[in-house]
C-alpha cells in the first residue's frame, strides 16, 4: 500500500519568500530566525507531539530541531522546501529524544493482534464497519479516535507506523532511522497496523462500548 | 490456507510481494472466506484513516497555528546560547 507523500509544513500557510527568509538567517539576522520559529513552530510541535506524546518532551524535541537547523541552516541550499527540510530535522529531534527517554510498561501488542482457534479459524467474527472512511474523516469523535489509537500501541511499533504510514518513509528509511533490519520493520509494521485496526473496531462497527 | 495465515501473509499480498504460487492459495482463501476479505478491508481502511487524520496538513484539530510565545522565547535563548 503506498504512503501518500508527507504533506510540506506550509499547507495552509501564505506564500512566504523562503529563499529571502533563509538568505537572511544565513546572514545572521535574528529577526528572520525569530519569523521561521513562529510560521514554522506550530506544525513542527505537533510532529514532535506525534512521536513523542509527552508534552514537555515535544517542546524538548522542538528546541534541538530549531537548534540543529539554526547550525546547519548554511547546508540548506533550496533542493527542498524549507518546510520540508525543518520537518525531517523535527522527526529526527524526536527520535533522537525517544532514544534517550525511559521507557514505561506499555501494553504488549500481542493483546492487540487478531486471535485465533486452534484449527486457524477466526476466534471472534469479522462484521463491516458501519462508518464509512468519508463520514469517518470528518468526524471529530472518530478523528479523536484514530488519533488516541496511534497513541496506544506500544511505543516501537507505534513509531515504525508513524515513520511509514505517516510520514511516509521506505522500509529502508525507516530501518535506518530506527537501528533495525528491513525485515524488523515489515514485520513491526504489520503488526501495528494490525493492532490499530483492532482498537478502531468496535467503535467503527458501530458497536457501543 | 486458514485465516491466521492469511493474516500472516496479509502485508506481503498488499505489496505485491507474494511469491505467484503462494498467492494463489492466498487468492483461493479469500474466494470462499468472506470474513478475510471484510478484514482485509477493514485493515487496509485503517491505514488509511491513520494517514488521512494524523498525515501533516490534514490534522487540524490537533496542527496548533502558532507554539505558545514562552516557548519561542525559549527557543531563541537557547539559539543565543549556542552562538
Amino acid at each position: 500500500m503506498e504512503s501518500p507523500e508527507t504533506q510540506p509544513l506550509d499547507q495552509n500557510e501564505p506564500k512566504i519568500d523562503e529563499a529571502a527568509l533563509v538568505a537572511s538567517i544565513q546572514s545572521g539576522d535574528e529577526a528572520a530566525f525569530a519569523q521561521v520559529v513562529r510560521l514554522y513552530g506550530g506544525r513542527m510541535l505537533a510532529v514532535a507531539r506525534r512521536f513523542l506524546q509527552h508534552e514537555q518532551d515535544a517542546q524538548d524535541a522542538l528546541q534541538d530541531a530549531f537548534l540543529s537547523a539554526f547550525r546547519s541552516i548554511d547546508k540548506f541550499h533550496g533542493d527542498a522546501k524549507l518546510s520540508t527540510w525543518l520537518h525531517r530535522i523535527v522527526v529526527n529531534a524526536a527520535l533522537m529524544k525517544l532514544r534517550t527517554r525511559k521507557r514505561k510498561p506499555e501494553r504488549a501488542i500481542e493483546d492487540l493482534l487478531p486471535k485465533f482457534r486452534k484449527d486457524g479459524h477466526r476466534a471472534d467474527p469479522t462484521s463491516a464497519w458501519a462508518i464509512t472512511f468519508d463520514t469517518a474523516v470528518r468526524d471529530r469523535e472518530i478523528r479523536e479516535l484514530v488519533r488516541r489509537s496511534i497513541n496506544e500501541l506500544p511505543e516501537s511499533y507505534r513509531i515504525v507506523l508513524l515513520l511509514r504510514d505517516i510520514e511516509g518513509h521506505s522500509t529502508e528509511e525507516t530501518a535506518e532511522l530506527m537501528g533495525l533490519t528491513a525485515g524488523a520493520v515489515k514485520t513491526r509494521l504489520h503488526r501495528a497496523r494490525l493492532a490499530l485496526r483492532t482498537l478502531l473496531d468496535p467503535q467503527m462497527r458501530g458497536v457501543e462500548e | 490456507m486458514k485465516c491466521h495465515e492469511c493474516v500472516e501473509f496479509l502485508a506481503d499480498y498488499l505489496d505485491g510481494a507474494l511469491p505467484a504460487d503462494q498467492m494463489g492459495v492466498f487468492q483461493q482463501h479469500m474466494d470462499r472466506c468472506p470474513q478475510c476479505v471484510e478484514y482485509i478491508r477493514t485493515y487496509e481502511e485503517s491505514i488509511r484513516l491513520g494517514q488521512a487524520i494524523c498525515g501533516c496538513g490534514e490534522d487540524e484539530d490537533a496542527l496548533p497555528k502558532d507554539i505558545p510565545e514562552k516557548l519561542v522565547e525559549a527557543i531563541l535563548a537557547t539559539l543565543k546560547r549556542n552562538e
